[in-house]
């Protein structure tokens, strides 16, 4: 396919595809490459350092390896990611191109919204949600969900209104076309490498997102491992077991990176003129 | 101009009436009880009433919300759960903090975001260009609160250098203050640093690629003079924009950065109000951290359409 | 002569630095407070008289409920409270009252009246005496508080027969009197002109019985405290050795630890448990541990099944490892409670109740089959346990119940999941809820959770104690008991109305049996009170109220 072809000749894009298969096949086989039960609760060999007999990484207070936690909590961190932008895209592309169709004020009070909205820190907006709704996953994703959906808000309105400009819908609406159909033919093509992009990007800030909402102590209950959850855990008990944390961060540096690398190596791809118009 | 100005605000009023409902309703809305949190795990149930009837928050909602409108406009946010103190001086107490926080981590991104930024630019697809791209990309994925964990545990724990906590304010001790200052500092300032520096580097790139390069370059000048005598004018514009964004990212990451390093900032004052479900802050936090936000990209609007008359024409 | 006592209080002086790691309360020690003191006064003497002011920096959190003794129930407040205001006697380590106020004291030996006998030279912060009037007024006012009503509705009537003297008489008998204000505070005397003034205790100067005076209070700031001039231990004790109190807030254990650590501040209480393995070896600090008597563990809903079976509640009891919460979640800074209530140390109760402490494979082999007999069997072979012939449970109901936990709370997590752990041992299926706490103890007395963590702040000092919490009508029985059993009830009063001491100790243990062989709560063990002080403060001691009032007879020469 084209997309392959171009994707092998920019390295780091595929460094990073390869990199997120990689954690994405670490998520989904957790349970058979995990060393040990995460959750099994051994207190007799608490926290032990890293490069222990069996424990690669060491063990947390109650004597669960790090390791096996950092794999599983991969999926936690995947998921609330996933399905958190998940969500943004259908609220902002929604948001979005009905507020480039259908002009006017409309229009101006649903972008004023999606600026406010984008400009307030997302952590301030995921905090106010999640004060909302309590510390949950559900909690985390959904706030996710209204975090980033600006952005995807502002992707599609911009697209859409270029397209707009440019008169492909008014040719197209002069011939007879449905707004539906306009939308089908004409506008989504044209989008879709956008949103394709963006939503890389946004699954990569949303992983920190999430272990930054865990680090302040709102993500999943235990004993679920999930890496947010475990660097509030590693900053409780931070002078037993140090490295704990530091691991667990470096996992969630390794699996934004990698999102952003392909991210970014997309967006060369794709379309880079696009870009610079939006901009 | 003035036009301009006028119209952007008469968009932005609604939607601050339409934030403060907001805030004030979703708060009302929580589960929860902060009395309970508030006077601890031993209080009777008569005593949670009593503090409960004390706070007001056993009137009705309309009453509630009207008080608290007609308090914003003289400037009182309430009063915080905890202790019964007023919100407004409590979180003007903070601001120091967090302006601290935030000025010193502004300038080391600055510090090193612009050259890093400004040398990739001229280098453009050198390799230096492309070990800049991926270590600013490295740099955007390194989450606070990793590489704030980094450095208190090699210059706190192991090597003893630094405090890996701790605050005095510096009307107090100046010395011991930029001591607690600096882990905390860097660790922001170097979060945000990537930003500036691909901004400042796509700055210098769309500079070099204008007309009036080549024809100077013909005239014989040198690539660096043109930048430094021009480049600023012409960045000028997008840089207000992207400004207003960077201290909005700055409030943003201090939150963590408050949290990890015990900083007394408003931050950690929103985050704890969330914790505790203390409803006043939360409210008075949440609607004043937006309304900044507004007022910021507002000013970098009006900055950026008298810089470039272009966008007034939109 | 001066010189051996310059020696030997040299020595003792030198003697804390010595064993700075040691958790232990440093040997300068006293048993009653009069003599030692008298021996360092004249020490301090030959000593260099420092010519500033003597200021002691504390780093605890803002008081959240102002300082007023009837009303502040928090403790953030009642660690400032507890310097302002003074108590007819007063504890040492061992919980044993010492003169204070009052110089003496007679105690009926029925324990229905006390007599206490007040200095003559006691005064309030504006010079006003302090006198039987306002003894009597200070507990009429405590007593109309929500606060302290349940605590002080033993007095049936206060006679001041003179300027010197009150008599207490209680409406039964009341042995443990003088133990029963037990969290951080005691009863505290204020000036009854004040009150009846209106005077409020959150403004500077109002006048207080203790030997701090409130000068200045800047909210999220700091306060201030200075020395109350006319307070008695001044000429009689020589003490407070400090001037001023000065009191940065801060919010959350670490900064006030750190405070601590960094010498900023004198001395930080609550210290959280995770911070003792490295606080034992930090230098300039001393981590002061005092034992009480308070319990942690797991509540259950006795009302309906599975835990309306006492022999499921059995089963649980015997599958818990309390010595693995103690040491694994409390870092060894508590005790251990092995199916009992009372602890070891509580000499005058305590009577060997201690059902669990038997070999594991044991007690798992015997809860394993009163959960069978119980009817709950793991017949499909899944590792948990499912209904089969249990009244009022659907066949083949699964055996899980979700115990939530204050998620603020990190000793409570790992109890929690300690608990998930050895309660898969026997086949039951424990989902730990991180549970908001804010709601978490309206939802408790709300009956919303079959089981639910726990933990009590307040000492149980023996018949006090089990009336509390077992008692039908006792103040905190929603928060873990949540039972009402009229043999349990009748057993406790007729413990109360015993006069005899021996009796009552016999009684109790009677109570204790019965409580563990109906294990009506999962009880662990208890934490103990830790406080973090400079190293270089002489003459600290914890208490089981977890009171800091030592510091009134504390100093740091040198400063």
């Amino acid at each position: 396919m084209e997309l392959i072809r171009r994707l092998r000749t920019n390295t780091l894009a595929f460094v990073g595809a390869i990199a997120i298969v990689i954690i994405l096949l670490m998520a989904i086989f957790a349970p058979v490459i995990m060393p040990h039960d995460p959750n099994e609760v051994e207190t007799a060999d608490r926290f032990l350092p890293p490069g222990s007999e069996g424990y690669i990484l060491g063990t947390d207070l109650l004597g669960r390896d790090v390791l096996s936690r950092i794999i599983l909590g991969s999926r936690v961190s995947l998921l609330v990611a996933g399905v958190g932008v998940g969500m943004a895209v259908v609220i902002g592309v929604t948001f979005g191109v009905i507020a480039a169709f259908w002009a006017g004020w409309f229009e101006i009070i649903i972008m004023q919204i999606a600026d406010v909205l984008y400009a307030v820190p997302t952590l301030m907006i995921a905090l106010g949600v999640v004060g909302l709704f309590g510390r949950s996953v559900n909690a985390v994703m959904f706030a996710i969900g209204v975090a980033y959906s600006p952005l995807f808000a502002r992707v599609c309105h911009s697209a859409v209104v270029s397209i707009r400009e440019l008169g492909f819908v008014e040719a197209s609406r002069a011939m007879g076309a449905s707004r539906l159909r306009i939308l089908w033919k004409d506008v989504m093509p044209n989008i879709l490498p956008l949103i394709m992009v963006q939503v890389t990007v946004s699954i990569s800030w949303a992983i920190l997102q999430e272990a930054g909402l865990g680090f302040l102590g709102m993500s999943v209950a235990p004993p679920t491992p999930s890496w947010g959850t475990m660097l509030n855990e590693g900053r409780e008990y931070f002078y037993s077991a140090p490295t704990m944390p530091l691991f667990t961060g470096l996992m969630v540096l390794i699996a934004v990176f990698s999102f952003n690398l392909f991210g970014d190596g997309l967006r060369d791809i794709l379309d880079p003129r696009a870009w610079e118009r939006l901009r | 101009m003035i036009r301009y100005a006028l119209r952007r605000l008469a968009t932005l009023i609604p939607l601050v009436v339409g934030l403060s409902v907001v805030v004030f309703l979703y708060i009302h809305m929580m589960p929860g009880d902060p009395v309970q949190a508030m006077v601890g795990r031993y209080a009777s149930p008569e005593l949670v009433e009593q503090v409960r009837h004390e706070l007001g928050l056993d009137r009705p909602l309309q009453v509630q919300f009207a008080e608290w409108v007609t308090g914003l406009a003289r400037g009182d946010l309430g009063i915080t759960l905890r202790s019964r103190q007023p919100i407004t001086p409590i979180l003007i107490g903070r601001i120091p903090a967090t302006l601290e926080l935030a000025g010193a981590a502004f300038f080391i991104s600055v510090v090193i975001g612009i050259p890093s930024g400004f040398v990739a630019g001229l280098m453009k697809d050198t390799k230096l260009d492309y070990i800049f791209s991926v270590t600013a990309l490295a740099g955007l994925s390194t989450p606070t609160f990793w590489s704030g964990y980094l450095l208190v545990l090699l210059l706190s724990l192991r090597w003893g250098l630094l405090p890996s906590s701790g605050y005095i304010p510096m009307t107090e001790d100046l010395k011991q203050n930029l001591t607690y200052l600096i882990m905390p500092a860097f660790t922001l300032g170097i979060a945000r640093a990537p930003y500036i520096a691909k901004m400042t580097r796509t700055a210098v790139v769309e500079t070099l690629q204008e007309p009036f390069v080549e024809f100077s370059r013909a005239k014989g000048l040198k690539k660096q003079r043109i930048l430094l005598r021009y480049v600023w004018r012409h960045a000028l514009p997008s840089i207000a924009v992207v400004l207003g964004l960077h201290i909005a990212g700055l409030l943003g990451g201090s939150i963590i950065v408050e949290e990890l390093f015990n900083w007394p900032g408003t931050g950690r004052l929103v985050v704890g109000a969330v914790l505790e479900r203390d409803y006043f802050m939360v409210q008075a936090t949440v609607l004043i951290y937006a309304v900044i936000v507004i007022l910021i990209n507002f000013m970098a609007e009006i900055v950026h359409a008298w810089l470039d008359p272009r966008v007034r024409l939109h | 002569m001066k010189r051996l006592l310059l020696l030997s209080a040299v020595l003792a002086l030198l003697l804390p630095a010595c064993a700075p790691q040691v958790v232990e309360q440093p040997v300068v020690q006293t048993v009653v407070v009069e003599q030692v003191v008298k021996e360092t006064v004249e020490v301090e003497v030959t000593a260099e008289p420092s010519a500033e002011e003597k200021v002691l920096n504390f780093a605890f959190s803002e008081p959240t409920m102002g300082l007023d003794p009837a009303i502040a129930g928090t403790s953030t407040s009642k660690r400032v409270i507890q310097f302002m205001h003074d108590s007819l006697w007063e504890w040492d380590e061992d919980m044993n009252p010492q003169p204070w106020m009052a110089e003496s004291w007679d105690i009926a030996s029925d324990y229905t009246s006390y007599t206490f006998h007040l200095r003559p030279d006691l005064k309030f912060s504006d010079g006003s005496p302090i006198t039987a009037e306002d003894v009597k007024f200070s507990f009429e006012y405590m007593a109309e508080s929500e606060l302290w009503e349940g605590r002080l509705s033993v007095i049936e009537s206060i006679e001041t027969p003179d300027a010197q003297t009150v008599v207490i008489n209680m409406n039964r008998s009341v042995p443990e009197f003088m133990l029963l204000p037990s969290f951080q505070v005691n009863y505290f005397i204020v000036s009854k002109a004040a009150v009846e003034a209106g005077a409020d205790f959150n403004a500077a100067g109002t006048p207080v019985s203790g030997p701090f005076v409130l000068e200045e209070w800047v909210p999220k700031s700091h306060l201030v405290l200075v020395k109350n001039p006319h307070w008695w231990g001044v000429e009689a004790l020589g003490y407070p050795k400090f001037d001023k109190i000065f009191h940065r807030f801060n919010e959350q254990g670490d900064a006030g630890v750190a405070a601590v650590e960094s010498g900023a501040a004198d001395i930080f209480a609550p210290v959280s448990a995770k911070d003792v393995p490295r606080l034992r070896k930090s230098p300039g600090v001393m981590l002061y541990e005092a034992r009480r008597a308070t319990v942690r563990g797991f509540g259950m809903d006795k009302a309906e099944p599975p835990f309306s079976d006492k022999r499921v509640r059995q089963a649980i009891g015997l599958a818990t490892k309390p010595d693995e919460a103690t040491e694994v979640c409390w870092f060894d800074t508590g005790g251990t409670l092995w199916g009992g209530i009372i602890y070891s140390w509580q000499k005058d109760w305590y009577t060997d109740v201690t059902p669990w402490d038997r070999p594991r494979d044991e007690k798992l082999a015997e809860a394993k089959a009163l959960l069978d007999e119980a009817g709950w069997k793991d017949e499909d072979g899944d590792g948990v346990r499912e209904a089969h012939g249990v009244e009022g449970v659907a066949d083949g109901t699964p055996f899980d119940v979700s115990v939530p936990f204050e998620s603020n709370w990190p000793q409570a997590e790992c109890h929690t999941l300690l608990l998930q752990d050895w309660m898969s041992d026997i086949g039951i299926a424990i989902s730990p809820d991180r549970y908001d706490p804010a709601s978490y103890w309206s939802d408790v007395l709300d009956h919303k959770f079959k089981m639910w963590h726990y933990g009590h702040g307040t000492n149980l000092w023996g018949p006090a104690g089990f009336n509390t919490i077992f008692h039908s009508d006792g103040a905190y029985n929603q928060y873990s008991f949540q039972g009402s059993v009229p043999e349990l009830d009748a057993m406790i009063e007729e413990m109360l109305a015993e006069t005899d001491k021996e009796k009552v100790k016999e009684l109790l243990h009677e109570i204790e049996v019965y409580i563990a062989d109906n294990q009506f709560i999962i009880a662990t063990g208890s934490q103990n009170a830790l406080n973090l002080v400079n190293a270089r403060v002489v003459g600290y001691h914890a208490n089981s109220v977890d009171s800091q009032r030592a510091l009134i007879t504390s100093d740091i020469p040198g400063r």
